[in-house]
């Protein structure tokens, strides 16, 4: 309990952080409406009269819009360059002398813009999504529910992959070229732009074989009703076994990170 | 005299080496480098053994990239030695640097623990809950500090919005929260004006006596030196020059003086300073400035002022005392003798 105190203080206090940056609230809103409206629009054009377009209705395609932008919302991808500045501009060893685990640091100050940003943008995307363009609600109580754990496990999910892409980027010089291509890698292959059925099959495979559909589409189905109530274990169970990974991978790359640092001094 | 107790830090022919990558200037330099690397080690610190005892108060004093930082660096974990040992209140700072962290304060002048879009108070807040800090110590030192310090009005002021010393203090009183043993600081007055620094060296006393806090404090400033230290160690190209009382090196060089004389004479190099007596060196001659260096014991400051008069027309003058620099400098180069 007291070790938890330790961490959730962190969280407190990055969410105070991020209330200081109001104006960033604003635009992260913002575009994502933008965004959201964009895409409404353009699936309205492609849908022209047809029924259903890989395996989506345009009323579901439409709730798909808006939810996946919530959930691709909710981590929003500040870890990787806070970690590499951290480390670059040596604030880093002030962390290493504090009796705080770096990885866990990490997470539960990420969890402040996850309140913040991720949550607080979702509701209100998501509330004008249910008022204006009447999206659904999830298939039943059990589907809301199991979604809700779904998206704990895609919010470790994204933090563990920025913790690694940060650790892996301070050695690099040009950071933001390779912050920006994991997003926009992660983006797609998540099912966050379009939805994973609209893949040509061998691009539906690799989607599936890596990480990032956990992410976005995983909850997503669930959301929908999309999957059978027995397979639903099978996903989450799925997404556990991808936390897992990319939180080991992470704890080694911090002890080769930070190897390096006490090494080389940083 | 009692039996000391054994020493709190011990280091013995600690040494750091940096690799730095050899990059050639330009695109094929650019180029090159990716390819193959080709690596300069620069010794940092070399071979440096010292005990500091509980409670000792000790300057650890350099020129410029003299290794300073990097040995504090060490003692506290961040960074592993090249070679030789290091034993901080018997741990192995670097093997076990979290639990060597909770004996240990630390301020890097030149950066800040706080975090800068919230308020002050935030950041002792943060610390009461990873060192764990019992309730009552936390607000007997938060009494200590708001009086000492005299930080009680930044506490709800967001850090980016404090001047430097104001930054300084709070940083400093963070250091000593949880009441460690060591307190290591890098820096602390880099920049800070005469009031500030003599608030800051009088809290570091003032714990150092209530609570035999072992203080280590790197600084450019000699006057922190001579306040707050008993013992300095002087270090040089990573090699310590040095190690003894401040007493004696003020007994060497206290009597010694740097003069800044501004002229309205045109100088040339050539015509330099006539008749002046022994145990005066000049320094600098041109244009309309001449700097000497000079010993108080050997020549008189009077006779030198009285000589510098008849000669030129005076605009100006100021007397100095020589900087760590050159102090350094003429230990390095003469040794210490006794
Ligand atoms: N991370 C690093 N990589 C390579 N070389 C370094 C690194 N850190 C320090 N050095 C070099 O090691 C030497 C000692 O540096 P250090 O920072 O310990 O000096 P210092 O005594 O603290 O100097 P200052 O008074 O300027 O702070 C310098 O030559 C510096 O250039
Ligand atoms: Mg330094």
């Amino acid at each position: 309990m007291k070790r938890l105190k330790k961490y959730l203080i962190l969280t407190e206090q990055s969410l105070q952080v991020a209330m200081t940056y109001r104006v960033r609230f604003f635009t992260t809103m913002v575009t994502g409406l933008i965004q959201v409206l964009a895409l409404y629009y353009i699936w309205k054009v492609v849908y022209a009269g047809q029924k259903s377009l890989g395996g989506y209705t345009l009323s579901e395609m439409v709730t798909y819009i808006f939810i996946s932008y919530a959930v691709r919302n909710l981590y929003t991808f500040n870890t990787e360059r806070k970690i590499s500045e951290n480390i670059r501009d040596g604030s880093v060893i002030i962390d290493l002398i504090r009796p705080l685990n770096y990885q866990l640091a990490r997470f539960f100050e990420s969890l402040g813009s996850v309140i913040f940003e991720g949550i607080l943008v979702g509701i209100i995307v998501i509330a004008v999504g249910f008022g204006i363009f009447h999206i659904k609600g999830p298939a039943s109580f059990m589907y809301g529910t199991l979604f809700a754990i779904s998206l704990t496990f895609s919010v470790l999910i994204n933090f563990s992959l920025s913790y690694a892409v940060g650790l892996l980027s301070f050695s690099t010089t040009s950071i933001f070229g390779f912050i920006n291509a994991k997003r926009f890698i992660s983006n797609f292959l998540s099912g966050g732009l379009i939805p994973l059925t609209f893949f040509p099959p061998w691009l539906h495979k690799i989607a599936f074989m890596l990480p990032f559909h956990a992410m976005v589409s995983s909850p997503i189905s669930i959301y929908l009703g999309q999957i059978e109530a027995y397979q639903i274990a099978n996903v989450l169970l799925e997404q556990l076994f991808w936390v897992i990974i990319l939180w080991l991978a992470g704890y080694f790359m911090w002890a080769w990170a930070s190897r390096k640092i006490t090494i080389h001094g940083g | 005299m009692s039996s000391s107790p054994p020493p709190i830090i011990s280091v013995r022919n600690l040494t750091k080496e940096y690799k730095i990558a050899r990059r050639t200037e330009g695109f094929i330099g650019a180029v090159k480098y990716l390819f193959s690397r080709k690596y300069d080690t620069v010794r940092a610190v070399d071979r440096v053994s010292f005990d500091i005892y509980p409670g000792e108060l000790v300057g650890y004093i350099g020129k410029n990239g003299a290794g300073k930082s990097t040995t504090i660096k060490m003692l506290t974990g961040v960074l592993v030695p090249t070679q030789g040992e290091v034993k901080v209140n018997g741990i192995v700072p670097y093997r076990d640097r979290t639990k060597n962290g909770q004996n240990i304060g630390v301020v890097f002048g030149q950066r800040t623990q706080m975090k800068w879009d919230i308020p002050v108070i935030e950041s002792f807040r943060l610390m009461k809950e990873i060192y764990q800090i019992p309730p009552d110590i936390y607000k007997q030192n938060m009494e200590i500090f708001c009086d000492v310090l005299d930080i009680g009005s930044l506490l709800a002021k967001p850090v980016r919005k404090l001047s430097l010393g104001q930054r300084m203090k709070c940083d400093l009183a963070i250091a000593f929260l949880h009441n460690p043993k060591i307190i290591y600081l890098d820096e602390p007055t880099i920049g800070l004006d005469i009031l500030v620094k003599e608030n800051i060296r009088s809290f570091i006393k003032t714990m150092n006596a209530e609570r035999n806090t072992t203080v280590i404090l790197t600084t450019h400033d000699l006057n922190d030196i001579d306040s707050i230290c008993q013992r300095a160690i002087i270090i040089d190209s990573g090699k310590i020059v040095y190690d003894g009382s401040i007493d004696a090196i003020k007994a060497r060089f206290g009597t010694h003086k740097v003069l800044h004389i501004e002229v309205k004479d045109n100088l040339r190099q050539g015509d330099e300073v006539v008749q002046l007596p022994a145990g005066v060196t000049v320094q600098e001659f041109g244009e309309h400035r001449i700097k000497l260096h000079l010993n108080k014991e050997a020549a008189s400051l009077a006779e030198v002022i009285q000589t510098l008069i008849e000669q030129y027309n005076i605009v100006d003058i100021s007397i100095e005392d020589v900087s760590i620099e050159s102090i350094v400098k003429q230990i390095y180069q003469e040794g210490w003798h006794e």
